[in-house]
């Protein structure tokens, strides 16, 4: 790409300097012969001077250790470094005792512990000083260490609902003992970071919960210890946290003034806040205005639309035309079963409708708030990011493998009727960066100008370009990403002002996991605002496997499917292992402004459910899913157009 | 007032502040499991018995293997009275040896209802007490499932062949587990028919 810019200044240079020439003297014109010859090539090599991003890395952005409260107090044993350790490879031993690897190592993880009483459980049973020196502390401490634990929780419990658990024990910032928490994190990530190899983020989860309605977001340093030190996490207690967004902003601001730094926060579980993750009108009791939008476009770069509690993609309620948006969904109520989900609130949930309202936003108040691009994480409070359907080991320690967790209840609130099931949990998911490099600082970067996508667990590579200049032969061309990067922008970035009679060009590819399902189809989703502020969605399909003709409604037919549920295989005779294609809009109003994203869907293979059911002989029950289709979401490409 | 008695004084902070544990967490913390989830209890076993859960993987293995049949125990009053039939039972297996072997009471917990049991040594056997609220001071403390006791009651596992495939781990000090092993290995072992 460089070396072609510069043989066009050198062609201009060339070209003019003639043209003084021959204003002079007539020389006559140079033949075409002379030119070449006088011209330098471009190297041999193709990739001399590549500089975009040539392979994707595979992460997790949202572990839980035994450092967060619930995680610990579901039994989970496993702390950060063995969390890295086994993100990185390893084989460790669960908090059950069951040995459990990685089919493949990971490029990157960031453990995301809850930030309110980070890292008590831990020290509280490690029989910290600082716990010790208080005397309640101590005499719990002694319980524990005579047999007589099981007593010390409960009192543990009791005291904190009673109100009389003692001030020296609470681990609120400014703390000691919060302190000490924070920096074991900064340090386990510090000493498994090896840049180039694998990269381990400095995090945490700030994790607002008001009601029962989930607004969490984790956030991530692009910085090392020595910056990330100088603060503590952002918790939901008053007076040194808060549970309003906009105010965990405020506090990533001011970290960014105070050292220099750089962090970015990625919200997740839209579809348990119960219609207040992506607000239009309103939010805590403010309406929306310019700052609100900015600041959320700032500092909210990503979203993270799938992972073990849920996929946040599309919902059937709100797109009854797209046969996949019912997957892998939870749409009973919000993180706590206490209020139960009404159909209203389902549009202010969803990533599709997110960025849908976002387009109507920037035309009433200047900026997309929702203009994010997409990971998948793992949410996973086990420290396994164990994520692949026939290594599932759940989302908390009572759901590691064994017989009866297909069968167990995750949340009944018998009040409200919300209930959802251990099945329902899904193997979900990872996160893909294209960066240059594996370290924090390019993976960040990355994240930042959102060159991501979300999958569900597989590791698919998948390209997304946008442009006004594809042409059909460039997906004949076997580097595809050496013209999509010359010829238009990567997923997540933008496209203006559509040239005098053009349509947008889309470059997409996809090749399957190397040790996993083959692709179905590529599809483009589409959603695009009118004159009259309607937002409108299509979909696409872009590009399948086989010889299927799109049927009378113009949809592509279904791949069918190879899974033997009862033995839990599948097998790639169907589908195909890539799918490259260009494709341009065929209604594309310049006038409209838009986003394109890309959603690769797997042929059909067993779901965790069907693995369990398979090794322990037992039967699943009524509803349970046993087949999965995967899938990756791109980060979109936006669409403005000229003023 | 120091800012942080001010804090803890605030009903809503004592509240979010247990909220936000409980939030995460399922109801009714402390239980067997006969009457609610006890997903909690289960989870700071790990703490206060390390590695206590264990016996969930190693059962979990044997589930696999065949080694222990797959089903659960109903959550119910029938379901109750069968698991309690099965600690009397486990209890009348463990017979003293000779009477010059003095074996000390010891407590039991059933993982999936995290239901206690404790074992008094009475006569030429044990007397057993179901739905304890834990172990007393100095009891050896014996973790394991319903089917790996239902096993040694029905004589299909003997308590060593638990305690060595690991769906079965005991907590006191190593004379009191060798103690008990000296003394219940055997226990459970099908007698040969004449």
């Amino acid at each position: 790409m460089k070396a072609s810019s510069e043989r066009l200044v050198f062609v201009g240079l060339m070209t003019a300097g003639f043209i003084s020439l021959a204003s002079a003297q007539d020389i006559g014109s140079p033949a075409k012969e002379t030119l070449d010859q006088a011209l330098p090539k471009p190297a041999y090599s193709p990739y001399v001077d590549r500089d975009f991003p040539t392979r994707p890395f595979f992460g997790d952005t949202h572990l839980h250790t035994s450092f967060s409260m619930d995680a610990g107090a579901f039994g989970a044993r496993l702390g950060p470094r063995e969390a890295y350790r086994f993100a990185r490879g390893e084989q460790v031993n669960s908090s059950t005792g069951q040995p459990v690897r990685l089919s493949r190592p990971l490029d990157f993880l960031v453990v995301a512990d809850h930030s309110d009483n980070m890292g008590f459980f831990p020290d509280l049973f490690a029989g910290k000083p600082d716990l010790l020196a208080d005397p309640t502390g101590r005499k719990w401490n002694d319980m524990i260490k005579t047999g007589r634990g099981g007593e010390a929780a409960i009192e543990i419990i009791v005291a904190f609902s009673h109100g009389t658990f003692p001030k020296d024990l609470m681990y609120f910032p400014g703390t000691r003992a919060y302190r000490g928490a924070w920096q074991e994190t900064i340090a386990a990530a510090e000493h498994f970071n090896e840049p180039g190899r694998f990269t381990a983020f400095i995090g945490y989860e700030w994790t607002s919960n008001t009601n029962g309605n989930n607004l969490h977001r984790n956030v991530i340093f692009r910085d090392n210890g020595d910056k990330a030190s100088q603060v503590e996490p952002f918790t939901v207690y008053p007076p040194y946290g808060s549970d309003n967004p906009v105010e965990l902003w405020k506090w990533m601001e001011a970290y960014e003034k105070k050292t220099g730094g750089s962090v970015l926060a990625i919200a997740h579980n839209g579809n348990l806040s119960n219609g207040t993750m992506f607000p239009v009108v309103e939010a805590f009791g403010k309406r929306l205005d310019r700052d609100y939008v900015e600041q959320r476009a700032k500092w909210e770069r990503l979203y993270e639309t799938t992972q073990t509690k849920g996929t946040g993609e599309a919902h059937p309620a709100l797109s009854p035309n797209d046969e996949f948006a019912a997957f892998e969904i939870w749409d009973k109520g919000n993180l706590d079963g206490s209020v139960a989900k009404k159909r209203e609130m389902l549009e202010f949930e969803y990533t599709r409708s997110a960025y849908k309202n976002g387009l109507k936003l920037e035309r009433e108040l200047g900026t997309n708030p929702y203009k994010f691009g997409l990971v998948g994480s793992s949410d996973s409070h086990t420290g396994l990011t164990a994520m692949e359907e026939d290594n599932f080991f759940g989302k908390t320690v009572p759901q590691e493998p064994n017989p009866h967790r297909m069968g167990a209840t995750f949340i009944n609130n018998p009040k409200t009727g919300v209930k959802v099931m251990d099945w329902e949990v899904g193997s979900s998911g990872y996160a893909a960066v294209w960066a240059k490099e594996n370290t924090r600082a390019s993976l960040w970067d990355a994240m930042q100008r959102k060159e991501t996508y979300s999958t569900t667990g597989t590791r698919p590579i998948v390209r997304f370009f946008g442009g006004w200049d594809f042409e059909s032969q460039d997906a004949h061309n076997r580097l595809p990403a050496q013209i999509g990067y010359t010829k238009g922008v990567a997923m997540g970035g933008d496209l203006r002002a559509a040239p005098q009679g053009k349509s947008p060009t889309f470059l997409v590819a996809a090749l399957k996991d190397p040790i996993g399902a083959n692709l179905d189809r590529y599809q483009i989703v589409k959603g695009w605002l009118d004159k009259d502020g309607n937002v409108h969605e299509k979909i696409y399909d872009v590009v399948w496997s086989g010889d299927r003709r799109p049927g009378p409604d113009g949809k592509v037919p279904s791949v069918g499917s190879t899974v033997d549920v009862a033995n839990a295989t599948w097998t790639n005779t169907i589908g195909a292992p890539e799918l490259i294609k260009v494709w341009t809009d065929p209604e594309f109003d310049p006038t409209q402004p838009a986003f394109y994203y890309g959603r690769v869907i797997e042929i059909p293979t067993p779901r965790w459910t069907a693995y369990d059911a398979k090794r322990y002989g037992v039967r699943p029950l009524p509803g349970t899913a046993m087949t999965v289709t995967e899938r990756a979401y791109t980060s979109p490409i936006w669409y403005t157009p000229a003023r | 007032m120091g800012l942080r008695k001010a804090i803890l004084k605030q009903p809503l902070v004592r509240s979010v502040t247990f909220g936000t544990m409980i939030l995460c967490l399922p109801p009714g913390a402390v239980a067997c499991g006969y009457h609610d989830d006890v997903s909690l209890a289960r989870g700071v076993l790990n703490w206060v018995y390390p590695d206590a859960l264990h016996v969930v993987g190693a059962m979990a293995q044997a589930v696999a293997e065949k080694r222990l049949p797959a089903r659960a125990t109903a959550r119910d009053l029938f379901g109750y009275h069968r698991v309690v039939r099965s600690l009397q039972e486990y209890g009348k297996k463990l017979q003293m040896p000779s009477a010059e072997m003095q074996p000390s009471a010891f407590s039991l917990l059933l993982i999936e209802p995290m239901l206690w049991a404790r074992f008094m040594p009475e006569g030429s056997g044990f007397r057993t007490q179901v739905h304890t609220s834990g172990p007393q001071a100095g009891d050896l403390v014996v973790i394991s499932g319903e089917e790996v006791v239902r096993g040694v009651a029905n004589n299909s596992w003997t308590v060593g062949q638990a305690y060595r495939s690991g769906v079965m781990r005991l907590y006191g000090t190593d004379e009191q587990v060798r103690f008990f092993l000296a003394l219940h290995d055997h226990a459970g072992r099908r007698r040969p028919t004449q």
